[in-house]
């Protein structure tokens, strides 16, 4: 495979301004600090002990050397060793990445790191203005610093959550645990003190949330390869009509079985609570039918009776 | 013999180094790498240089020359240490480290450079994991970053698209940003033979190629106030129909108003507590599914027709369900 020249010289230019003048620092430091591979960081190494600024100047060339599989600098760094500028493609990168972070474009965060963009060719309004990463119109919640703050100093966590298809929030303390986007969805994992469980909390539906200063103990947690653990779920059963369209990312595990006579489609539906997927049946409107377990069909007839009738002001005070 | 990597990363020192600029001539001398002038013609010299100079470039340290043609490291290229309070360096840099391993994040590669710049490559300190967007490894991330250089670099694209009934045309755009949306990506372009702004779905796209003549220029100018925010769209905002909706939401809602209309349409906060949102539709299905799937406490009450007709599916949700299952 021909070498990537760009990528080679970044990668060089990144294990100078690591390099600190006079130190002895074991190969592995290196590796783990620059995510570089051990061989092609000893390749990369002895490259860049061959560099120097001026070929006429013995004194110029780069002082370090591998010795004992320990990475020796010698003497004086070149002034290459200061923090440079993102280039271009980094900068895009970044500021898609707070994006995707929910850190908005008017934020002092964003305005450092703006200056580290550092350059007059990297304008950040022009990439907002052209770039957008966010995976969705919901904006990220704010909590997402918060939280992952929680989780590195084991900080419990005070907070207001709404279930789906629920009004009113209930405040619990949980201990957060680990972070995941997926599909559009910010999630905490977080050990609920109230149920004694680990559960999976939606950032979005989390209503206020406070780091208190209580810690708690580290507790054994495997961050799963989804937020939702589809196998491990209880599975229902639902119809979807002949004209209803069914998405997997809206239905995460769905299984469509055959079609009946009449075009409908009976599947099979992961699902961890009858509120969440109440509320999706509810919002097929009529596309599809719950036909099982019975407390799911309850649910569903629950939650819309509430929609038409009970509590929900909008069809009850007849303001339509 | 020399390589080119070890020739520019000699350039890059030498002009880091130096205190005063340095002549084309004395960068041919000093830096190892370029041939003498005995072995490589003048012409030849300024190609290899004018190359190594643009991936200097590429990678952040921009060269630039006196009007003597003396060169020098453009003094913006050094920059401050980045100094963050803890709650935003944790986020961040696990985030980054994240979004890095992310095959559907089309700049993942580009951020463990960034995070290395700004001396934050240590390991991640709170487990996170991040996929912004549906689909296998290689799926259409590649696309994704092409077609941002595309449109930064302001040059003409054409490609195959497929569209949601099946057909494929061959089109030509203009592409003037992207966005991501619920786990998608898509493109907002210029159609050439249509004259018109759309939006694609990005993973429709085959068979993309970038106007590779003249590099350099800018095939196209982005027209004066566009923003790509500005075509993501609920759901309910795409399709051929074309009303305003009226939306209540009610006090116990008032948390999430923000954040579930996102900066659109005309929002009033209600002295009970709860808001009234006007916003442009073009879906009334789609619509009242928003308003079903982000209630209760969420109320649709103009078009009137339309309220009532979403009434009267949730009253007989609400009857069927209540019945044994036929």
């Amino acid at each position: 495979m021909p070498e990537n020249i760009e990528e080679r010289t970044r990668r060089l230019l990144l294990l100078l301004q690591a390099m600190r003048p006079n130190t002895r620092t074991p190969l592995s430091e290196f590796a783990r600090l620059t995510g570089t591979p051990r061989d092609e960081l000893v390749s990369d190494l002895q490259l860049l002990s061959m560099c120097a600024a001026d070929q006429r100047d013995p004194t110029s060339f780069i002082p370090v050397l591998i010795d004992n599989d320990h990475v020796e600098v010698f003497g004086h760094l070149p002034a290459l060793d200061k923090p440079v500028r993102f280039s271009i493609s980094e900068a895009r990168a970044v500021i898609a990445a707070m994006r995707v972070a929910g850190v908005p474009a008017d934020s002092e965060l964003h305005r450092k790191i703006s200056l580290a963009a550092g350059s007059p060719d990297v304008a950040p309004e022009e990439i907002e203005r052209r770039l957008h990463a966010s995976s969705s119109l919901v904006s990220v919640s704010p909590y997402l610093s918060s939280l992952a703050f929680a989780a590195k100093h084991r900080r419990v966590v005070h907070m207001a959550y709404r279930r789906a298809s629920s009004l009113s929030a209930t405040n619990k303390n949980v201990e957060p645990l680990a972070l995941m986007h997926e599909k559009d969805v910010w999630y905490v994992f977080a050990y609920c003190q109230s149920s004694l469980e680990v559960k999976t909390y939606r950032l979005d539906r989390i209503e206020s949330l406070e780091v208190t200063e209580a810690s708690f103990e580290p507790r054994a947690f495997d961050l799963p390869s989804s937020a939702l653990p589809l196998e491990e779920l209880p599975v229902a059963r639902v119809r979807f009509g002949p004209d209803e369209k069914i998405a997997e990312r809206e239905w995460p595990g769905i299984r469509v079985g055959t079609t009946e006579k009449d075009g409908s489609r009976i599947a099979e539906i992961p699902y961890a609570g009858s509120s969440w997927l109440a509320q999706q049946i509810v919002a097929c409107l009529g596309g599809a039918e719950a036909l099982s377990p019975s407390e799911l069909r309850e649910a569903v007839a629950d939650l819309a009776g509430e929609l038409i009738g009970g509590d929900d002001p909008g069809f009850a005070d007849g303001q339509h | 013999m020399i390589g080119p990597v070890e020739r520019i990363i000699n350039l890059a020192l030498l002009l880091a180094e130096t205190s005063t600029p340095v002549s084309a001539e004395q960068i041919r001398d000093q830096v190892n790498g370029y041939p003498p002038a005995s072995e490589q013609d003048d012409s030849a010299f300024k190609r290899m240089f004018e190359r190594d100079k643009e991936r200097l470039a590429q990678i952040g340290l921009a060269l630039v020359a006196d009007d003597k043609g003396l060169y020098h490291l453009d003094p913006a290229t050094f920059v401050s240490p980045v100094s963050l309070a803890e709650e935003e360096r944790v986020l961040l840099r696990d985030v980054l480290l994240a979004l890095s391993k992310d095959f559907t994040f089309p700049f993942a590669d580009e951020l463990p450079f960034a995070l290395s710049k700004i001396n934050m490559r240590e390991p991640a300190e709170v487990a996170l994991s991040i996929q912004t967007a549906e689909g296998a490894e290689d799926s259409h991330s590649p696309a994704v970053g092409k077609l941002v250089d595309a449109a930064f670099r302001n040059k003409r694209i054409s490609f195959a698209y497929r569209s949601p009934g099946g057909t494929t045309a061959r089109r030509e755009g203009e592409p003037y940003g992207v966005f991501a949306l619920r786990g998608q990506w898509y493109l907002v372009a210029n159609d050439i033979s249509l004259k018109e702004t759309r939006t694609y779905l990005i993973s429709r796209m085959s068979s993309l190629a970038v106007n590779s003549t003249r590099p350099k220029s800018p095939d196209f100018s982005v027209p004066d106030g566009f923003r790509v925010s500005d075509h993501i769209k609920h759901p309910f905002q795409i399709g051929e129909e074309s009303f305003v909706a009226k939306i209540l939401f009610s006090a116990a809602r008032a948390s999430m108003v923000e954040s579930l209309t996102a900066g659109t349409g005309k929002l009033q906060r209600r002295p009970d507590g709860g808001a009234s949102w006007r916003i442009s539709a073009r879906n009334s299905e789609e619509l009242t599914r928003w308003v079903v799937a982000n209630g209760p406490g969420v109320t649709l009450v103009s078009p009137p027709e339309l309220a009532r007709t979403l009434e009267g599916k949730v009253r007989r949700i609400s009857q069927m369900h209540r019945e044994p299952v036929g």
